[in-house]
């Protein structure tokens, strides 16, 4: 079983991070740049490389008018990422349609918003996130 | 005549059928905009329409339940005064940790609903039953277990919280007004009973004094008999959902 993930951004202008934005700083923290982009994780049975081909091209997770994607997170110095995820989200709709179209090697996925926050601290960054970006009750959080 | 004020976020979409269900059981409302506080105090009661504020973005109801307004209505709340959320409203309440409002933190959330044949927004009509023995500002005209018919429209109407406690609390203080029920009031914790998987079949939770409720379901658009499904005489007579509007106008009597 090997693991693929898929970061999946706009090139258009993101409304959500904008509005993201404006509400950090109406919150009264220093922020000078938020960006967000889908998080997918794979768990596939077969050859990574191959897969990573195929799904890049589904146009279910990657519109080529607006997304841009990669396979790999590039980090940013200064930056702090925030993954948000539903806590009891086995993404079963999905990952159906996504056996229609032919990624029959997909055991289980994940999906999630990746945010991208840069502040001065990461403590900054996961109490924004405490008071904004999830709700405990039913998500949770990761740091990358 | 008592007055609402009808907050209208960027994005609600239910403000004048709900500033017309709230005129049609006597009681004046006018349609607010969200950064306009002047003069908010001089209203009886508000009410945070339904809708998409803020295109739902990051999660539905917590960019507005940032908003200053809603710290201005808050303070409102905490003098008695009603604050009923409808929907995305409820959403915004819940979000805003207004409530349940036991701590001064989020306590729960409206999480994506869970349904075995529909994903994301299902609307419906499904049936909600008085289940608080508590008079509150929403109930008084509603008899005890009284089951009321009334439609759904949303994506996000699972009340969840991962504090088993809390619910216990919410029990107890009889804070959880209105649940998701049958035609005769048997609360079934399946679909399509329990319409988005919401926990314990919750539809509305109030706060402890009872004069703020978070609901999912919409009372406006059950107000009027002709806007009942299959229902074609005596077309203008109050429809089920007047009741929760009619319930205001004893409270600010």
């Amino acid at each position: 079983m090997s693991k693929v993930e898929l970061f999946v951004g706009l090139k258009i202008p993101d409304t959500t991070a904008i509005t993201t934005f404006h509400t950090i700083e109406r919150m009264g923290y220093k922020i000078e740049k938020v960006k967000r982009e889908i998080y997918y994780k794979f768990n596939i049975d077969g050859d990574s490389e191959n897969f990573a081909k195929k799904v890049g091209k589904i146009d279910v997770l990657v519109n080529a008018n607006k997304n841009k994607y990669s396979y790999k997170l590039e980090k940013e110095e200064g930056v702090f990422y925030i993954l948000v995820k539903d806590s009891d989200d086995k993404c079963e709709g999905l990952l159906n349609t996504l056996h229609k179209l032919g990624l029959a090697e997909i055991k289980s996925m994940e999906k999630g918003v990746l945010w991208a926050l840069h502040v001065d601290s990461l403590e900054t960054a996961k109490e924004i996130a405490e008071k904004l970006l999830y709700n405990k009750n039913y998500q949770e959080i990761e740091i990358l | 005549m008592s007055k609402i004020a009808v907050i209208m976020f960027p994005g609600s979409n239910c403000e004048n059928e709900t500033a017309r269900a709230v005129e049609a059981s006597g009681i004046k409302a006018k349609i607010i905009r969200w950064n306009d506080t002047t003069g908010l105090s001089s209203y009886d009661g508000y009410i945070l329409p339904g809708g998409w504020s803020y295109e739902d973005r990051i999660r539905a109801g917590v960019i507005p339940a940032k908003d200053p307004i809603m710290g201005a209505i808050k303070k409102e709340a905490d003098k008695g005064k009603v604050v009923l959320g409808i929907c995305n409203g409820c959403q915004i309440l819940v979000e805003g940790g207004i409530i349940p409002g036991l701590k001064d933190e989020v306590q729960m959330a409206l999480a994506p609903n869970i349904n075995p044949f529909v994903s994301g927004f299902y609307c419906t009509w499904i049936n909600i039953k008085n289940s608080s023995k508590k008079k509150t500002a929403f109930n008084l005209t509603m008899d005890k277990e009284e089951v009321i018919s009334i439609p759904i429209a949303h994506a996000e109407g699972r009340f969840a919280t991962k504090d088993k406690v809390l619910i216990q609390k919410l029990i107890a203080n009889e804070q959880l007004l209105f649940r998701y029920c049958d035609e005769i009031g048997n609360i079934a914790d399946k679909f399509p009973v329990n319409p988005n998987g919401s926990m314990i079949n919750i539809a509305g939770v109030c706060n402890k004094k009872g004069n703020v409720l978070a609901m999912m379901p919409h009372p406006e658009r059950a107000s009027w008999m002709r806007q009942v499904p299959e229902v074609h005489f005596k077309r203008e007579e109050s429809g089920p959902g007047r009741k929760i509007f009619e319930s205001i106008k004893e409270y600010l009597k």
